[in-house]
């Protein structure tokens, strides 16, 4: 049990839904989206820097109902006295405990310890760790509202790539990410919570648009290497994109 | 081409190396409580502000779709999300008809660098239990109002407090947020079945929670033993001699009074915070006001 917060009932649960019991299961059609958009578009971004006020660089994302914030601190010294002529980059991600379906525990589960993980590895290869000798950058990523996991966590790439960047870390490009889904054969950008909840794989990207260079790949479900490689590509469009937001929003922060 | 000769007399450049000076943020870094007096000196605090001014209160509710009732608060650059969610529990048995109102405060490391990752610091703690002790014992609701089922089934509201970023006086912003969050609440209606004992609700959510009373919490701090000041900030929070939170209830009632140590404070002074702490829970309730009217009008 946890001491340190105010604990309420051992056991909670979230009623059943009344209309789910006799809806149809609707099939989903990736040219018919809920929201009008068409299987390459994504939802409209926000992007602005500055969120966090004594944070070295800060971050805040929102598209579509998904909404992200971001804190970078340091570089700092590492707490452990161990010498080492790389710095090192510490992710965390964290889901606010009413920013999904069901209520999440303040506690980090298996989820939110592997999405701190792809954070880390689709960010380090971007960052001039090198420079950085026995100093640590804490990333610190919050998602307040979660639309489809996912692209929250590619929403978080590209809003924690932007505080990075707001801190002044020097990097070699900045990291935009995007995600894919699969059904069938068919690919679509960027799933929403109810999309995601019927497609069969999913594929996510980060990618350093200037320099035309990809730091992190990952795909789950099973899907013809044609359409992997058709989703690889439809990304790496909408990358650019999202870069186009991202500098704009740098620009603004400058002026 | 001439060159001008140097203003000064001769004997200046001498007296100019013995004076010593620091610009303003290495000298805000080297002597904070200096620093800070010397702009209370002129009756102006380091942001700005006189003294005895609260810092505007910004509220926008219901911006988070997933919690069934949610609210944004800023104080100055303080910024905090509450987020309540709506799930079912079993009621305690000795009291089978009692839902459950569960507010606990986050403060991350993303929000400032005062806060490590892991487990909840002193300050959060305090301010999560203070305010759990706040909502149950006032009374703000009526907990049988979360029966589905007595003895069977009732809502347990987790109310999540998440700081994103901090600039001092988190009591202040958690309760506001709270507050609004929970006049933005809306519960579907539910239903229990005995014979599956679960309970069914429906998706569109028409139930609006009536409150009992409505409780601000005012916080002031003492510099110096006489300067007074109203809403501190992060940077003056540590420098402050003693601080106290006041809680009213609208014209009359009183909430909470929490003055945790710290230096001795007169009975004027309280009588005077206590009289401003009325004021300012008039403030607040017309800033979240506005932000439910502003929603029903989108």
């Amino acid at each position: 049990m946890d001491r340190k917060r105010v604990s309420g009932p051992d056991k909670t649960v979230v009623p059943l839904l009344e209309s789910a019991a006799t809806a149809l299961p609707t099939v989903f059609d990736p040219d018919r989206r809920k929201d009008e958009r068409t299987p390459e578009q994504l939802r409209p971004m926000f992007m602005k820097t500055g969120a966090v006020r004594q944070a070295n660089g800060s971050a805040y994302l929102e598209t579509g109902r998904l909404k992200v914030t971001c804190g970078v601190y340091g570089p700092r010294q590492t707490s452990r006295s161990k010498m080492s002529t790389r710095g090192t980059l510490n992710c965390e991600f964290k889901f606010a405990p009413f920013s999904c379906a069901k209520r999440r525990s303040y506690l980090k589960d298996n989820q939110e310890r592997e999405y701190s993980l792809t954070l880390q590895q689709a960010l380090s290869p971007a960052v001039r760790l090198d420079l950085l000798p026995k100093s640590t950058v804490d990333v610190y990523v919050q998602v307040l509202e979660c639309d489809g996991s996912t692209s929250a966590l590619a929403a978080a790439i590209t809003c924690a790539s932007l505080a990075l960047a707001d801190a002044g870390i020097e990097m070699l490009d900045i990291v935009a990410a995007c995600s894919a889904g699969f059904i069938g054969s068919r690919t679509f950008l960027d799933a929403d919570g109810e999309e995601e909840g019927q497609q069969t794989g999913s594929l996510l990207l980060s990618y350093m648009p200037s320099l035309n260079e990809v730091t992190h790949i990952i795909q789950s479900g099973e899907v013809s290497s044609n359409a992997t490689v058709k989703a690889l590509e439809i990304c790496v469009d909408a990358c650019s994109v999202i870069n186009t937001v991202m500098q704009k929003s740098l620009v603004t922060s400058i002026e | 081409m001439q060159i001008d000769p140097p203003a000064h007399t001769p004997g200046a450049p001498a007296a100019a190396a013995a004076t010593f000076s620091l610009d303003p943020e290495t000298f805000k870094k080297v002597h904070p409580a200096e620093y800070h007096r010397r702009f209370l000196s002129q009756n102006v605090r380091s942001d700005g502000r006189p003294l005895d001014k609260f810092r505007k209160a910004l509220v926008n509710v219901g911006s988070i779709t997933t919690a069934h009732g949610s609210a944004m608060v800023r104080l100055g650059h303080t910024t905090v999300v509450c987020g309540i969610k709506a799930e079912v529990a079993e009621p305690r048995p000795a009291t089978p008809k009692e839902g459950y109102l569960i507010p606990n405060v986050d403060l991350p490391a993303l929000c400032s660098p005062l806060f490590r990752p892991g487990p909840p610091g002193e300050l959060a703690q305090t301010v999560s239990e203070y305010i759990n002790r706040l909502v149950n014992s006032s009374k703000v609701l009526n907990l049988e109002d979360l029966c589905i089922a007595s003895g069977a089934a009732v809502w347990a509201l987790h109310a999540d407090i998440v700081c994103l970023n901090y600039e001092g006086n988190i009591l202040d912003a958690a309760l506001i947020a709270l507050m609004a969050a929970l006049r933005n609440l809306r519960l579907p209606t539910a239903t229990y079945h005995e014979s599956e004992s679960t309970v069914h609700a429906t998706e569109h959510r028409p139930i609006a929670l009536v409150l009992d009373h409505f409780p601000v919490a005012a916080t002031f701090g003492t510099f110096d033993g006489h300067h007074i000041l109203y809403d501190p900030t992060d940077e003056e929070e540590p420098l402050l001699g003693s601080q106290i939170t006041i809680v009213v209830d609208g014209e009359e009632g009183m909430c909470g009074l929490l003055k945790p140590g710290g230096a001795a404070m007169t009975r004027e002074v309280l009588e005077r915070c206590t009289r401003a702490a009325r004021d300012r829970c008039a403030d607040v309730s017309a800033a979240i006001d506005l932000a439910l009217a502003a929603q029903r009008i989108d």
